[in-house]
């Protein structure tokens, strides 16, 4: 089942909160809806989902418009941040209820219903905790009973909000790589919602990265690593570094750093480089001075495979960040204090307005 | 983390309270100059009579015919209760209109007013000439109607009031959830919001039983006291005193206070076994 979203808008008040969504999702398709908080990801969700209405625009499930159908009509499952689950009933009966309530004719019979739910505790991995109540399991399994509860009216598309945003970082990791998975085993229309850029990253078949109500890139999670649209999301997506400096003649110039720009207006700019793209130089063997930037170490964080380095520039607020590899590190003898040249090998700009 | 600290923290868990011991122990003899020591006065007063003695004295007619004039319509007063307390917290946690706060806090009334207010205030509204009373095509006052309005009156706060608060802590969440998996609005509130409020309902409708039990300032008003008709156990105890006749009002007193007793005990088992199951949250 296919997802289109037509110039969505939606307010509350004076503040509009969604605008001009558009959007496309493929059938089996598993998007990560990717943005800072307050951004309208949750708020979109419900839109979708027929909690919430939209004030503008169309919501198309396989070409049938269901903008304002209820509920009921657009067979979503949706799994909430806070898990939602039912703590008067087990597990079982949490995951049962939606065949439970079922019209009588539409009802699975007690022995359907039972091994239907077998089948999903065993598909979730918790087949022993089906008699328990919800507040007799970790965060992790509650989690994995909110999306067996979805998943038990076959819904044709799910919602996910943040489903692993409450839960510690290992917890998370296992999850996601085992909601990678159970998406490849049932091939189900998902939209999640996350503001984890790298569970996005991680997980999802194409991402979206919304901003104050607003789409600002829609891409393959390598398209908008690679290819950031602007400023929002380059900022947004992993950590980068920042130099200003001004555009005057078709370059980009910040003292000695210079770097050839499209634009040719008179503006102020900034240039991003990810930490990972600069080499270390020593004042020997720079190539391009015109992408170097001098700069002092401040702190190693020698922790794990990658090292982290902290720098500052020549102008004094200029924070810089390096992440070099072990290797690297070990052939370069670095240490604090040191003066180095840091020779950016992609380089991004955007003008500021 | 060494030996040492985990100590040290285990002393301080104990001693939340300041002074744990000098405050358990004025509460303790609080509690039993106040309520303990008075109420087995009751007991031991009784047990002096012997089984056969008490079940005389309550036995007689008038005495059987006012405690289950007591019974039956405090029952039905807090049946009457449970419902549109349940009702009432509902609208005021789930909806705005104008005149909520002030609805809010008028429903603290009944606790607020003296009982004998109360009374004579209905008496005079469900006198068949009253206000009330001549718009309704049945008589209310110096009828059993007239005893339930009473009690319904004075034992209205207390399923509100604990019932509120369980509703407002619910959050929408649990009803989007029963929605969004297809259940009808009347499947939501059957098997999503009332399992959550019914032990909070219960225990709102069996301190508002018991309260109705003991009620007699608001209810000898209206009453019109009958004998055989509207008259009231804690009624009978009253002129029982006045003729001096102890063994009769401390065995009907007795039998009130075994009823509250149970009833405190069924309010607290069963909010025992409904923490027992879904405990935390
Ligand atoms: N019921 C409401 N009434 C008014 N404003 C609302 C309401 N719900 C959400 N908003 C506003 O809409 C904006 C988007 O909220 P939304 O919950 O969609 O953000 P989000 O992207 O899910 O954020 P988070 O990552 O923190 O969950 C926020 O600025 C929020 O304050
Ligand atoms: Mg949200």
């Amino acid at each position: 089942m296919s997802i289109e979203l037509r110039h969505i808008s939606k307010s509350y008040g004076p503040y509009q909160i969604l605008k001009d969504i558009n959007l496309t999702i493929q059938t089996g398709e598993l998007v990560a809806l990717l943005g800072p908080s307050g951004s309208g990801k949750t708020s979109l969700l419900r839109v979708l989902a027929g909690l919430e209405y939209a004030d503008e625009g169309l919501i198309l499930f396989h070409g049938e418009d269901l903008t304002n159908a209820p509920i009921k009509k657009r067979k979503a499952g949706f799994v909430f941040q806070h898990y939602a689950l039912f703590d008067t009933m087990t597990i079982r009966d949490n995951i049962a209820y939606g065949l439970n309530v079922k019209r009588r004719k539409d009802r699975p019979s007690k022995q359907q219903i039972r091994e239907r739910v077998d089948q999903l505790l065993h598909l979730v991995r918790l087949e022993p905790y089906g008699d328990r109540y919800p507040s007799q399991l970790s965060g992790g399994q509650r989690q994995r009973v909110a999306l067996a509860r979805a998943l038990a009216i076959q819904p044709h598309i799910l919602l996910l909000d943040e489903p692993f945003g409450a839960l510690d970082a290992k917890v998370r990791k296992e999850l996601r790589q085992w909601l990678r998975h159970l998406h490849q085993q049932v091939k189900m229309t998902s939209l999640l919602v996350t503001h984890d850029q790298e569970e996005a990253f991680e997980v999802a078949d194409r991402v979206i990265i919304i901003n104050k109500g607003q789409i600002e890139q829609i891409g393959t999670p390598s398209e908008v690593y690679e290819n950031p649209v602007n400023s929002f999301v380059y900022d947004f997506i992993g950590n980068v570094n920042q130099v200003r400096g001004t555009i005057s003649d078709g370059l980009f110039t910040n003292g000695s750093f210079r770097v050839p720009v499209d634009n040719t207006e008179q503006a102020d700019g900034v240039a991003f480089i990810r930490p990972d793209q600069f080499a270390i130089r020593t004042p020997d063997d720079i190539q391009e001075a015109g992408r170097t930037l001098a700069a002092t170490v401040t702190h190693i964080h020698p922790s794990g495979s990658i090292i982290k380095l902290e720098l500052i520039g020549q102008d004094e607020d200029q924070n810089l960040e390096v992440e070099v590899t072990r290797r690297e590190f070990d052939a370069l003898a670095l240490s604090k204090n040191q003066q180095v040249f840091l020779e950016a090998r992609k380089v991004k700009v955007f003008t500021v307005n | 983390m060494s030996v040492q600290s985990v100590k040290r923290n285990k002393a301080r868990d104990r001693q939340i309270i300041p002074g744990f011991g000098l405050s358990l122990g004025l509460s303790l003899s609080y509690l039993a100059l106040l309520v303990l020591i008075p109420l087995s006065m009751i007991f031991i007063y009784t047990s002096s009579l012997g089984w056969g003695g008490f079940v005389r004295e309550i036995s007689q007619p008038i005495v059987v015919s006012a405690l289950r004039l007591s019974f039956t319509t405090a029952l039905i007063a807090s049946l009457i209760n449970l419902v549109f307390g349940v009702l009432t917290a509902w609208v005021l946690v789930r909806y705005t209109f104008p005149g909520r706060k002030l609805l809010d806090g008028l429903l603290d009334l009944p606790f607020a007013l003296p009982t004998s207010v109360a009374g004579i205030t209905l008496a005079t509204l469900y006198a068949t000439n009253g206000w009330v009373g001549r718009l309704l095509p049945f008589k209310v006052s110096y009828t059993e109607v007239g005893i339930i309005v009473a009690l319904i009156l004075i034992g209205m706060p207390f399923v509100v009031r604990i019932v509120e608060p369980v509703l407002q802590n619910l959050g929408k969440e649990n009803e989007e959830a029963s929605a969004i998996l297809g259940a009808s609005r009347f499947q939501t509130l059957v098997h999503v919001i009332f399992p959550k409020i019914r032990p909070a309902a219960f225990s709102g409708f069996a301190l508002a039983f018991s309260r109705a039990l003991g009620e007699y300032g608001s209810v000898v008003f209206i009453a019109g006291n009958m004998p055989f008709k509207t008259e009231i156990a804690p009624l009978v105890i009253m002129q029982k005193l006045e003729a001096f006749d102890y063994d009769g009002a401390t065995s009907i007193a007795l039998v009130l206070l075994v009823a509250s007793f149970l009833i405190l005990f069924l309010i607290n088992f069963s909010q025992w076994l409904a923490k027992r199951k879904f405990a935390d949250q």
